[in-house]
């Protein structure tokens, strides 16, 4: 296991160096010149000169790249042009909020998948498949920020249950706040576990050990829950963790349209004023997250299937 | 001039000037600002914003609103905007007078405190205003407010003059903004510059008590405040919220008892909440579509009337601007010694295509307009603008352009038709400001970069800048309206308004017509 997991933090780190060159290029490339965007359109050409000489933006690209990398090594992402603040201090208080909203969209993912990929697959073909189906089938072709106003009006606004938005005050006030926007995210992403654990079960249902087991009398529901869940939830994991990396993307809209301070709502913002360093440094963190998130799931299958362990291990 | 994001700041509003001027077209309800009933003390205010504060050291700004219309809280300036009016009041002046040729300012001190309890110093002004006007400290805002300036002095404890270079008749109003606000010199020097923009200490209702950025800014009572009894509110939260759906929904839900900048498609809908009203508020904003006057076609004044007659500015105003703006007649923003005489360019093809007819491009001529990418209201005035000047053979292809590029190519000429920024907007509330860059070339603004030059315009304009009359101003102000209208140097849209909705529990919530608030006299049902 150890000789496979190092050849995966390898390429991670291979993936993640091209994050850095990709994103840097990006944003250097695209029209809109840093230095005039955070003096304001009045500020002089001679301020303008010197700011582009003070943020290093007359260097050739690739010092600039190789600076960018030698700071982010040494744990300095460096100063925001716009908000004039390190980008350390800017990015640290807000990625818990944005870990907070994914941990909470994905555990609202799971315990809606679950059962209803279950019963989907257990009555299939039947009429609590269908309804699940096209439940799912719908809230999954919504767009995010539409279904988020659709959840606002009816949940905030006339069952008046939840905030419309924002994150404050304690952390079970916060936690209340993040409710909708986790929803939101849960009803796209719980469809697709839908869909994979119930053909996973059905699979696993038609095999010969789910046949054996229940030769040797066990019940029903500890045949499902012991033998073809545990077998079924591979896939699942797979899914779960391959669209962390969209959900990440995903939270960038709905923070912004709930007003939650994460890494989302700051890449935003950064974009639109060309603050590059931050955007640099947010879009590493966003590459390293996803680039973690899938080595997890690499780890998770081993844990859940001997098969896996073995065959990383040779 | 300030866009509403970038520029030093500001907009002003006329309209409530326009008592007798026609400005208050639309207001769709202040009756929740009237400040009926007995002001009740204390209280939490919570105000969504859609821009949030960079700094709070004056000087360090980018112009941009966030910072500057929260600083307005935190500070006093030697005078200040009131309500309804577009004339300075007293602020840590409680009275000044001008020397007969304009050039000494004498200001009486009155007796005040800072937040941290240390008096209001003649010294503290001094300092103050000479980093406001020096060059060295920002010269985008010494160059615009206060290029006459000359220095200053304290003859006594309770007295501030300032001698000017020249008369200057703006100069008086650009003491108003809040990058001429009052900060005290021992802290400023003693702390320096980047912590002062975190741990602000000022004069003004309110100190700023916590900031999140990116998230909020809490402001508390100034226990010191030199208006007895003020402000009414304990404190004010100013949560930064960016999505235009987010306030709204704030708002409607009561999460925010105030929030600005409604997007003009929800108007009607928030409005229609019996809990919130939106006030229409006029500020000194001004749109246009600008022209090139170095590109060809656009070099004959013949054609640059045509496009100004060939666009339908009630039609626009409605289907745009939800009938909430002011059609524009001027070739400046609805400040002081604006005019309602002067007639807006009517629509009338007939007459744009007559004038097509006469000018050197009888048969038309392809037309560039580019606008900020992503903007709902420019884009659908740039479609309706394309539909209407084809009739008259004028072929636009629209450009959207990302905002950040957008300001760049048009400060650099590279453009034949633009709506460069959103809402440009003057700083005071006197035309003299934006009158020196949009009608007078210089080789820095370059007539706001539209390279108009209209000498005798210009001459007009120097001559109302450095009048010492009032009366002379009111008028040659009026005929400058007149005559640089008639030279249809762009295309003039409408004046905006400020569209902020509030909720009925606040009381005596007024916009300025810079665009700004005060918050001293607001308080909470």
């Amino acid at each position: 296991m150890s000789t496979g997991l190092n050849r995966r933090l390898l390429q991670s780190l291979w993936v993640l160096v091209g994050v850095s060159v990709v994103a840097f290029a990006l944003i250097h490339l695209v029209p809109g010149d840093p230095a005039r965007i955070a003096l304001g359109p009045r500020a002089p050409l001679q301020a303008v000169a010197a700011a582009r000489h003070s943020l290093g933006l007359d260097k050739p690209l690739v010092t600039q790249y190789l600076n960018f990398v030698t700071g982010a090594v040494h744990g300095d992402l460096g100063y925001s042009i716009q908000q004039r603040a390190s980008v350390g201090g800017l990015v640290g208080p807000r990625i818990l909020p944005s870990i907070f909203l994914i941990a909470c969209a994905t555990i609202i993912s799971v315990v809606l998948a679950v059962p209803l990929g279950i019963v989907s697959a257990l009555k299939r073909d039947r009429l609590p498949d269908h309804a699940i189906r096209v439940v799912a089938m719908v809230t999954f072709a919504m767009p995010a920020f539409w279904l988020g106003l659709v959840l606002v009006e009816l949940l905030s606004l006339r069952a008046h249950l939840l905030p419309v938005s924002g994150y404050s005050g304690s952390a079970a006030e916060k936690a209340k706040d993040l409710l909708l926007p986790a929803l939101t995210i849960a009803l796209y992403l719980a469809p697709m576990l839908i869909r994979t654990l119930r053909s996973s079960v059905i699979d696993v249902l038609d095999s010969d050990f789910v046949e054996a087991a229940r030769a040797r009398g066990l019940s029903e529901r500890r045949v499902i829950l012991k033998h073809v869940l545990r077998n079924a939830s591979i896939a699942t994991v797979t899914v779960l963790a391959v669209n962390l990396g969209f959900l990440i993307s995903g939270t960038v809209v709905i923070e912004v349209v709930f007003n939650i301070p994460g890494l989302g709502s700051l890449i935003v913002s950064s974009v639109q004023t060309r603050d590059f360093p931050v955007v640099q440094a947010l879009t590493l963190i966003f590459g390293a997250i996803v680039i973690a998130v899938n080595l997890f799931a690499d780890v998770a299958y081993a844990a859940i299937d001997p098969r896996v362990r073995d065959a990383s291990a040779r | 001039m300030r866009k509403t994001r970038y520029w030093l700041g500001f907009v002003v509003a006329t309209g409530l000037l326009g008592a007798g001027c026609g400005g208050s077209s639309s207001s769709s309800s202040s009756s929740t600002s009237a400040g009926a009933g007995t002001p009740h003390r204390g209280g939490n205010l919570i105000f969504a914003r859609a821009y949030e504060p960079i700094t709070f050291d004056p000087l360090k700004t980018q112009g941009d609103n966030g910072s500057l219309w929260d600083m307005v809280q935190i500070y006093d300036q030697l005078v200040e905007y009131g309500p309804r009016s577009l004339d300075v009041q007293p602020g840590l002046a409680s009275s000044w007078a001008i020397s007969p040729d304009g050039l000494r300012y004498t200001f009486k001190l009155r007796k005040a405190r800072f937040s941290d309890g240390t008096p209001v110093t003649a010294q503290d002004v001094k300092f103050s205003i000479d980093r406001f006007a020096s060059p060295k400290t920002d010269a985008a805002y010494a160059e615009f407010l206060a290029a006459a300036y000359k220095s200053s002095s304290t003859p006594d404890a309770e007295t501030f003059v300032i001698e000017l270079k020249r008369p200057d008749a703006g100069f008086l109003a650009a003491l108003a903004v809040p990058v001429a606000s009052i900060t005290p010199k021992a802290t400023v020097e003693r702390v320096g510059d980047s912590a002062f923009g975190s741990h602000p200490v000022g004069s003004g209702p309110f100190v700023l008590s916590s900031w999140v950025r990116g998230q909020y800014v809490k402001l508390a009572r100034n226990p010191y405040y030199w208006r007895q009894g003020l402000p009414y509110l304990n404190s004010v939260t100013i949560n930064y919220v960016p999505n235009d759906n987010t306030r709204v929904l704030q708002a409607t839900a009561g999460q925010a008892d105030i929030a600005e900048a409604i997007p003009y498609t929800q108007v009607a809908q928030l409005s229609a909440q019996p809990s919130v009203s939106v006030q229409n508020a006029p500020i000194v904003a001004y749109d246009a579509i600008w022209l090139n006057n170095s590109y060809a076609p656009l070099a004959d004044k013949n054609v640059r009337q045509a496009l100004n007659y060939a666009l339908d500015r009630s039609a626009i105003n409605q289907s745009v601007y939800a009938g909430k703006a002011v059609i524009n007649n001027s070739t400046l923003a609805k400040t002081k010694y604006w005019s309602s005489s002067v007639p807006a360019y009517s629509f009338n093809v007939a007459k744009a295509k007559q004038l097509i007819a006469t000018s050197k491009y009888p048969h038309g001529f392809s037309l560039s307009l580019k606008v900020p990418a992503g903007d709902s209201v420019y884009g659908n005035l740039a479609v309706i603008a394309k539909e209407e000047w084809s009739q008259i053979g004028v072929n636009v292809s629209i450009q959207p352009v990302e905002t950040s590029a957008l300001f760049t190519a048009y400060s650099a000429g590279n453009y034949q038709a633009a709506i460069p920024q959103p809402a440009t907007t003057s700083d005071v509330l006197v035309p003299d400001e934006l009158a020196l860059a949009w009608l007078v070339y210089t080789p820095g603004y370059q007539s706001y970069f539209t390279q108009y030059k209209d000498p005798a315009v210009a001459a007009l304009v120097l001559r109302a800048n450095r009048s010492t009359s009032d009366a002379e101003r009111a008028k040659l102000w009026v005929e400058i309206q007149e005559k640089s209208m008639a030279d249809a140097p762009w295309v003039p849209v409408v004046f905006p308004p400020a569209l902020t909705a509030v909720r009925s529990n606040v009381a005596n919530f007024q916009t300025l017509q810079s665009g700004w608030w005060s918050l001293d006299e607001t308080w909470l049902k």
